[in-house]
């Protein structure tokens, strides 16, 4: 099933963040490891997420610096910075509020 | 995870990486992060990490069998198999010619033993045809059957005698003629020409900018090499192997709307002047 445009959008920043937390990485893994986890539900067009990733090195949410990756290339990591994660978890209360409204309604709307 | 990113690929990417960060205004930074993702792009076709897709296989159709000005001529009338002249359908039928539906202009291959050989019982094969034609002709005007076999006792003498001509004489003219043509040319070699139905050894030159084919007898004729498009490095044309096994430069020239193959007996200098034209 995929997901509405808006759907996935509205939580872009959150799964940056989200996948920094377990591991820093470059923008092309990112997008990978992303596109991995939601298999069929969405996929990432790669080049939506550099714009992305400098927005929120701006906010000041993650950083990064170049380092040689494992097939020996410089590549650009980045890290999610103490900001971000307490970023990251008031977006994932904001997160799981917002879908437990929905399942509420939801689980009311099925039981009629 | 190996790298098999090879130098040229690097370079093609390099290249295509600074187009682009040059005309969005990206900064150094950006530029180099752009960089590395063409290069995990390009890693992950190769090692098939990333399959293929519908859209991808599109463009390669596009740019390798959809081009509006080689389409013109495989589709074009020239090329209809009803219409084309008898000295297009010659060239074809011939031994030494490229395949129809990759129409070469002018073709020409290394003038070395092997190909000689070849060269040289062509020749005789078409100079027997010619004998025997001429003989049956007397032949079926009520001349007596002697005349016709007197006739073609001459056929291993003339084979002997252009034997000798190719090898020999053919040869000392080339030398002759090589010294005849202007001596400050960039790069020469000696080839056999195919252009239409004749078949001759003669000079191929590069000089300012030009390629310049001199056949033995007849007419030289040059082509500017300011419209090239492209050169490929082919054994095969349409999946059959080429002449002699040697590789060809396949040069696409765009203005002309022309295109030529050939193949020489040190490629290594021609590789690098096209290098620097394309």
């Amino acid at each position: 099933m995929t997901q509405e445009k808006e759907l996935v959008g509205a939580s872009t920043s959150l799964l940056i963040l989200g996948v920094l937390a377990k591991s820093p990485d470059y923008g092309y893994q990112i997008v990978k490891r992303i596109n991995q986890e939601a298999e069929t539900i969405f996929q990432w067009q790669e080049g939506t997420v550099y714009p992305l990733l400098h927005k929120l090195e701006e906010e000041g949410w993650i950083r990064s610096q170049w380092e040689t990756a494992e097939n020996g290339r410089k590549r650009k990591y980045y890290y999610i910075t103490p900001e971000g994660k307490e970023t990251l978890e008031s977006k994932v209360k904001q997160w799981k509020e917002f879908t437990g409204v929905i399942n509420r309604i939801m689980e009311v709307s099925h039981a009629r | 995870m190996q790298d098999k990113i090879t130098t040229s690929l690097q370079s093609e990417l390099t290249q295509l990486a600074a187009r682009i960060a040059k005309v969005n205004g990206y900064t150094h930074d950006q530029h180099l992060e752009l960089l590395s993702h063409l290069e995990d792009k390009a890693m992950d076709y190769i090692t098939r990490e990333t399959p293929i897709q519908e859209e991808d296989i599109l463009i390669l159709v596009r740019e390798h069998f959809g081009k509006e000005e080689i389409l013109h001529d495989l589709m074009g009338p020239q090329s209809q198999p009803g219409k084309a002249s008898l000295a297009e359908d010659m060239r074809h039928f011939n031994w030494g010619g490229p395949g129809k539906d990759d129409f070469w202009g002018v073709f020409a291959f290394p003038w070395k033993q092997e190909n000689r050989i070849r060269y040289a019982l062509m020749v005789m094969i078409l100079w027997e045809i010619l004998v025997i034609g001429v003989l049956l002709f007397f032949y079926f005007k009520k001349l007596s059957s002697g005349w016709l076999l007197g006739g073609l006792q001459f056929i291993p003498i003339l084979m002997a005698t252009i034997l000798y001509f190719l090898h020999l004489k053919i040869g000392s003219k080339l030398d002759n003629k090589r010294k005849e043509l202007k001596r400050s040319t960039e790069l020469e070699s000696e080839v056999i020409l195919v252009r239409g139905m004749i078949q001759l050894p003669g000079i191929l030159q590069y000089d300012l900018g030009k390629l310049k084919f001199t056949p033995l007898t007849g007419t030289p004729f040059e082509y500017s090499l300011q419209s090239l498009q492209k050169v490929v490095e082919t054994r095969n044309c349409n999946g059959r192997l080429l002449l002699g096994n040697n590789i060809y430069f396949k040069i696409h020239l765009k203005e002309e709307n022309e295109r030529l193959g050939f193949a020489v007996s040190q490629p290594a200098p021609w590789r690098k002047l096209f290098k620097t034209k394309s």
